[in-house]
């Protein structure tokens, strides 16, 4: 239709050459050497080149044309390039922001319309050049999954952990990290590290590399680091004087959402990390903002959770990253000065489970002493949410698998004077535990006979240092289950802060034989027998800790100074 | 004046189509011949004795298509009673290059290279993973999607609910119309030669 009319107007002005010069020049059509290939080139191509785990190369004229009505689609739908935030409006710009302006998609619009002209040599730019499979040239040290996991050709997806130790003999700082996939099959990687070797512990009981879940239990993000891949995100590089510390004996645990291709896909993942040997100056603290509330009625197309937390000290917000599950539709994140203006900081409007990451501030945010973070989240639990994991719908509360949902929104501030961490990690602390604590009594309402739950609660008490409590609930765990090895874990580490160190080496002695292969289990248990002066046996059990993790560093200092 | 020029022009672009010669009519030639990887000749738009022809129209890369083939190869194994062919459209794939892809993915039915893209003209396909099914009259009896299993181009269902598909070569072997035909989602099939 839109060439007729080209036509129609090319045969008015040869008709009637005479009017044709009152009218305006028609606009030079779009071409891919003048206006799209730059375009190509920085937004699609750093992706869409070999060597990575896209599906096919977007540079040369060819490769584009050919897929030019293909390309209107994804990006007028925001498929592609994919970049969940919101840009502009208010938001700070975020680091690597992918998304095609209004005009960038206008012009691709009219490129397609116009015929899709390849347009004069002349006018195309150098194409850009990668030099190797890795984005910021050769890692100083390169570390890959030491078996291999095979992804079935179809099915649901599949999340799994894998562990990789780091062979590092000495404290390194990392400055940035790659994650390389080697396989198109994954999703999203959260890369966390565990000094505790449980997470090694459970890989190596399972047949295949990884154990399925979500989350590593006993895996934590480097201290200040959002270390997180998504296909097309860049390397995680640290800002220069916040790299961070990887202890000897550290394993990097990456938390994968797979998605089955069609073939059978041998997982074998690489990380390489780049070091430097500048110490960290500041290390960025983690606001995690989360409900444990969430209960989403079957049916719910528009059910909203939020939370918040008062900045006791001026702030700079360096990132964000946000989290939850299929139902997640609306991801929205901002502070509220304490002269009530509204910072915006993140806002994704049309959440996918598969596109999430972190996000860099370009600039930080400053914020005042007395800001309030607040997130909200918003969940669509209808059969209109074709993502929903349920058919029909049903109701879905909080939890760790990804039929259940979460709600997490973590902000990475930095205080601005560095004798304010302190007070930004009490005031922190106390408002995680509150959140916790309400979680916890509201499941022990609801459960009063389940075990488990009374020694979350115990555990959270004795975090908030109402230490009474804590010894109520956890007794009342074990009497419901005698076999519970965390409670009496807790049982014995509560005897011990009440100097009733008989009835801490009793519970102990019971958490140690339930559950041999916990390390701070052991460690506790020596420190108890040196209060006993029973040096050797305190002896015994410090060296039961550290065979199980060598890097416990405090069972390591203990046991060097036990009298010989 | 305006309604002159109108005349005038509407004129030229009838000669113009004159010109371009007529559009080709259907013609009762033998049915379609076409080699598949191995070189065996096969009539896909002919079922041949059986109740029909379907063809899964397949793009190399295009994720969405890969990520059918374990269902492409259960529904040619349950469906005996229909022929089925794999069709490549992309014009620049080699013989090799498509052993390789079926090889590597597994791919079980024959896969017809369709260069010149004969049979996405013949079938009308627009996108791909698009299935046309064809009857002994090489007559269309079905065009649609395999399954529900993509929402759209970003949303993947936990598991596919209805088997569109699977459910009209059913209605076809009973000897019945299907009526519901939902279209594909995937990638578009390039229209050859319109892109230079």
């Amino acid at each position: 239709m839109k060439r007729s009319l080209w036509f129609l107007a090319a045969i008015w002005s040869l008709a009637l050459p005479g009017r044709a010069a009152s009218n305006p020049p028609a606009p030079a059509p779009v071409t891919f050497n003048k206006e799209i290939a730059p375009i190509i080139y920085n937004r699609c191509a750093p992706c869409h080149h070999r060597g990575e785990s896209t599906p096919f190369d977007l540079i040369t004229y060819a490769q584009v044309a050919k897929r030019a009505r293909q390309i209107v689609d994804v990006t007028a739908l925001g498929y592609m390039p994919p970049w969940p935030p919101q840009s502009g409006g208010g938001y700070p710009a975020l680091a690597g922001d992918r998304r095609l302006s209004d005009a960038e998609l206008s012009l691709i619009r009219r490129w397609v319309s116009d015929g899709a002209i390849e347009g004069a040599p002349a006018d195309l730019p150098p194409a850009p050049q990668w030099s190797g499979e890795w984005q910021l040239g050769p890692p100083d040290l390169i570390v890959e999954m030491q078996r291999t996991y095979n992804l079935p050709a179809e099915g649901k997806d599949v999340y799994r952990c894998f562990v990789i130790p780091s062979p590092v003999t000495e404290r390194r700082y990392v400055r940035a990290i790659e994650f390389r996939p080697e396989t198109r099959a994954a999703h999203h990687v959260f890369i966390k590290t565990d000094q505790t070797r449980q997470t090694r512990l459970l890989d190596a009981s399972q047949p295949e590399a990884g154990f399925p879940g979500l989350a590593a239990p006993s895996a934590v993000k480097p201290v200040g680091q959002f270390l997180t891949w998504q296909p097309g995100k860049r390397a995680c590089v640290s800002p220069a004087e916040m790299p961070w510390i990887l202890q000897p004996g550290t394993d990097l645990v990456l938390e994968a959402h797979l998605r089955p291709t069609g073939k059978m896909e041998p997982i074998r993942f690489k990380v390489g990390l780049y070091f430097t040997n500048r110490p960290p100056e500041r290390t960025a603290f983690t606001v995690l903002l989360a409900s444990l509330g969430i209960d989403i009625p079957a049916g719910a197309s528009h059910f909203a959770v939020d939370s918040s937390f008062q900045l006791p000290v001026g702030c700079e917000v360096l990132g964000v990253l946000p989290h939850c599950h299929f139902l997640g539709r609306e991801v929205e994140g901002h502070a509220e000065l304490p002269d009530g203006a509204r910072i915006p900081l993140l806002s994704i409007t049309n959440w996918d489970f598969n596109w999430q990451g972190d996000y860099r501030f370009q600039t930080p945010v400053p914020l005042p002493p007395g800001a309030v973070l607040h997130m909200q989240i918003t969940y669509d639990n209808s059969t209109n949410n074709p993502r929903n994991p349920n058919s029909p719908p049903r109701r879905v509360r909080y939890g760790l698998q990804s039929t259940d949902e979460m709600a997490e929104l973590s902000f990475l501030v930095l205080p601005e004077r560095a004798e304010d961490e302190k007070i930004l990690e009490t005031a922190y602390v106390r408002h995680v535990a509150q959140t916790v604590a309400l979680h916890d009594e509201q499941e022990v309402r609801e459960h009063p006979n389940d075990a488990a739950l009374r020694l979350n609660l115990g555990n959270i008490r004795l975090a908030q240092g109402r230490i009474a409590e804590a010894q109520q609930e956890i007794e009342r765990a074990i009497e419901l289950d005698p076999n519970l090895a965390l409670a009496h874990y807790y049982a014995g580490v509560i005897a011990r802060l009440q100097n009733r160190l008989p009835d801490a080496e009793r519970e102990l002695q019971i958490s140690v034989r339930l559950n041999p292969a916990d390390g701070k289990a052991w460690g506790n248990l020596g420190l108890v027998q040196i209060g006993l002066q029973n040096f050797s046996a305190a002896r015994q059990s410090l060296q039961r800790a550290l065979d199980i993790n060598p890097s416990d560093t405090i069972a390591r200092r203990m046991l060097d100074q036990l009298p010989k | 004046l305006f309604h002159h020029a109108g005349v005038r022009s509407a004129a030229l672009i009838c000669s113009l189509l004159w010109l371009g010669g007529l559009p080709a009519l259907p013609t009762q030639e033998a049915s379609l011949e076409i080699a598949d990887l191995s070189g065996a000749i096969h009539h896909p738009l002919d079922p041949q004795g059986k109740k029909g022809s379907v063809l899964i129209f397949y793009c190399h890369d295009c994720p969405i298509c890969d990520s059918y083939v374990p269902e492409i190869n259960r529904l040619s194994s349950r469906c005996t009673n229909f022929s089925f062919y794999v069709v490549e459209i992309d014009p620049d794939w080699t013989v090799a290059q498509a052993q390789a892809h079926a090889r590597e993915f597994g791919l079980r039915p024959p896969m017809l290279l369709d260069a010149g893209h004969r049979l996405v003209a013949r079938a009308r396909a627009t996108a791909t993973p698009e299935a046309v099914v064809f009857g002994p009259q090489e007559q269309i009896l079905y065009r649609g999607r395999i399954d529900d299993a993509y929402a759209s181009l970003n949303q993947r269902r936990p598991a596919a609910a209805q088997h569109d598909l699977r459910e009209a070569l059913d209605t076809i072997a009973a000897g019945q119309r299907v009526t519901n035909e939902p279209p594909a989602i995937g990638c578009w099939i390039p229209v050859a030669g319109s892109r230079k």
